[in-house]
């Protein structure tokens, strides 16, 4: 088994009074294709902003291989190693593709302001060497020929496509993916699944959310289920599919509840108080 | 014909002054949202640091425009350090803590500048004789001259910043998406402390040009000059770099024009009615983007 390269251990985040993320352990172990899903509002991007340092847990410790991200800002990220995609597409939508993918690399640039305003040859050096990897990222999600085009123009799979490019530039070890599939129709997420696995493929370790259990249960090497911030299930993609507690959480106690509901308005009369009924306390 | 160009050539070089003024307003809001009010002081500063190199060194005009901007540069950095940084940390400040701590700021700064040098005006002492060319009709002196090229060649090389250098580029990322950008590693304290300090600099040089022309420079002088640039980074569209320059140079015409209309005692008053006619009705201004609000 592989090394693990993403730990939480019992994290707990609270907004007041609500715990959006309660006491969750998991892994992400080197070279793998993790996923985490769950009904919405279950805690799953809190996770993200939890591991990104935009939130800071309660509780607990977020490792990554062996140094703690408990108190690391958002900036300092890209440079450990970590990158992410979002849920709601945040492209810098006035700046051109290339641009957009060369933020995604400036962790990487090291010449200092006066380097770039001057144009010393050191910086001369860099920029060129990370423009042509801003070209092969922008080539390995198929986008390179519109490179000069604003992102805001660009339809929206291609959109989510930039993400993806933007985050590779920075050459993470750990690529983190907040619903890639959301909004695409099927082709593109079968083309999303084979550029995924291509990307694990590189070396890159893969962390993803995503409520598609087609692409969920096709690519993931393991998948992890939270449901009200809590984690109910944790296996490789037919155990979770199976788990009694998965099944629950997705399709509801609804045939219960639906019982509830409705023996109240049925049992009302009298008939109800004679057939001493479990519900006739209510 | 000949009069009115006369006056397109004043106006110019008044609006040059409130153009490299409004540059700091435009890119402070365009990052974080703030009016920075403390950049008129900051360009008095400017004045009187020049005004300080030539009188104590015998600088020349280039050494007191460098120094004035060096000095600014620090100035505005210690501003937001000081005035702004610990409120953006701080999770109970609203924006309007942060306007407040700006008035604060402009406030003490010019009183500073009183408790330092004193109430009065002080002339600029001459640095160059001053020459008139007359070109079709319209003359046109070396004062003004100056100011509209040193204007001229800062604006463009900003534009070259921000266009080409990764920090221009970041600073551009930083202004769409604060938290993306700091994601992808853009460092956001440094790239706001950056901001300050450009457009400190711009202010501070923009005060030496107009301590030489007007040959006057006081405590207060900031306050007029820093209300009429942010007049004109709002007639331009806050936000937008091209558009403060159109909107700094506009108002220096308008209140040119208005002066050669009979009308100087409502000079300072041009200003304030286009930026209440602005935001009646066009609140986004002549080139900004209209904001819309994600949901």
């Amino acid at each position: 088994m592989s090394e693990t390269i993403l730990d939480l251990q019992d994290v707990t985040l609270r907004f007041g009074g609500l715990v959006a993320v309660d006491g969750v352990s998991m892994d992400v172990r080197q070279g793998e294709i993790r996923a985490l899903i769950g009904p919405n509002g279950a805690g799953k991007s809190t996770i993200f902003n939890l591991v990104t340092g935009v939130y800071r847990p309660n509780q607990g410790t977020i490792r990554f291989g062996e140094r703690s991200l408990n108190g690391v800002p958002p900036h300092r990220l890209a440079g450990l190693g970590i990158a992410r995609t979002f849920q709601n597409i945040r492209l810098f939508s006035s700046l051109s593709l290339m641009e957009n993918v060369l933020i995604g690399a400036h962790s990487r640039g090291r010449s200092g302001l006066a380097g770039a305003v001057f144009r010393l040859p050191p910086f001369r050096q860099e920029e060129e060497n990370l423009s042509l990897q801003a070209w092969e990222a922008l080539a390995f999600m198929g986008l390179d020929q519109k490179a000069g085009e604003l992102a805001k123009n660009l339809p929206y799979g291609e959109q989510r496509r930039l993400e993806i490019a933007r985050a590779l530039v920075s050459q993470p070890r750990l690529l983190l993916l907040d619903e890639p599939a959301a909004g695409m129709n099927p082709q593109e997420k079968s083309a999303l699944m084979e550029t995924i696995r291509r990307i694990r493929d590189t070396g890159i370790t893969v962390f993803l959310i995503e409520h598609d259990m087609r692409v969920v249960m096709g690519i993931s090497d393991r998948v992890a289920v939270l449901n009200y911030g809590k984690k109910i299930a944790d296996g490789l993609p037919a155990e979770v599919r199976e788990d009694a507690g998965v099944i629950e959480a997705y399709l509801g106690t609804g045939g219960k509840r639906e019982r509830r509901r409705t023996r109240p308005v049925v049992a009302l009369p009298q008939v109800a108080l004679e057939g001493g009924a479990g519900h006739a306390g209510n | 014909m000949a009069q009115f160009l006369q006056q397109m050539v004043n106006g110019l070089a008044l609006g040059s002054i409130y153009a490299l003024i409004a540059l700091g307003y435009t890119m402070v809001y365009g990052i974080i949202a703030l009016i920075n009010f403390a950049y008129g002081e900051i360009y008095m500063f400017g004045a009187f640091t020049g005004l300080f190199l030539v009188l104590t060194w015998k600088a020349n005009l280039y050494l007191a425009i460098f120094g004035a901007m060096a000095f600014t540069t620090v100035l505005g950095l210690v501003v937001e350090r000081v005035a702004y940084r610990p409120l953006r940390r701080s999770r109970n400040a609203g924006r309007l803590s942060a306007l407040i701590s700006a008035i604060g700021a402009s406030i003490f700064l010019s009183t500073l500048m009183v408790l330092l040098h004193g109430p009065a005006t002080t002339g600029f002492p001459t640095l160059f004789q001053n020459r008139n060319f007359v070109l079709g009709g319209a003359s046109i002196s070396l004062y003004q001259i100056l100011i509209i090229g040193v204007s001229a060649l800062l604006m463009v090389g900003l534009d070259l910043f921000v266009r080409y250098t990764k920090t221009g580029r970041a600073m551009r990322a930083l202004s769409q998406d604060a938290d993306a950008a700091a994601l992808m590693g853009v460092n956001t304290d440094l790239m706001i402390a950056i901001t300050f300090a450009i457009g400190s600099a711009l202010a501070g040089a923009a005060g030496v040009l107009a301590g030489i022309y007007f040959n006057a420079v006081q405590p207060y002088m900031g306050l007029m000059a820093g209300l009429k640039a942010f007049a004109a980074a709002v007639l331009g569209g806050i936000g937008s770099i091209p558009g403060a320059v159109v909107g700094g140079l506009l108002i220096g015409l308008a209140e040119i024009m208005g002066v050669a209309a009979k009308l100087s005692d409502w000079k300072d008053a041009f200003a304030f009615a286009i930026l209440i006619l602005v935001l009646l009705v066009k609140p986004s201004g002549l080139l900004g983007r209209s904001i819309i609000k994600k949901v």
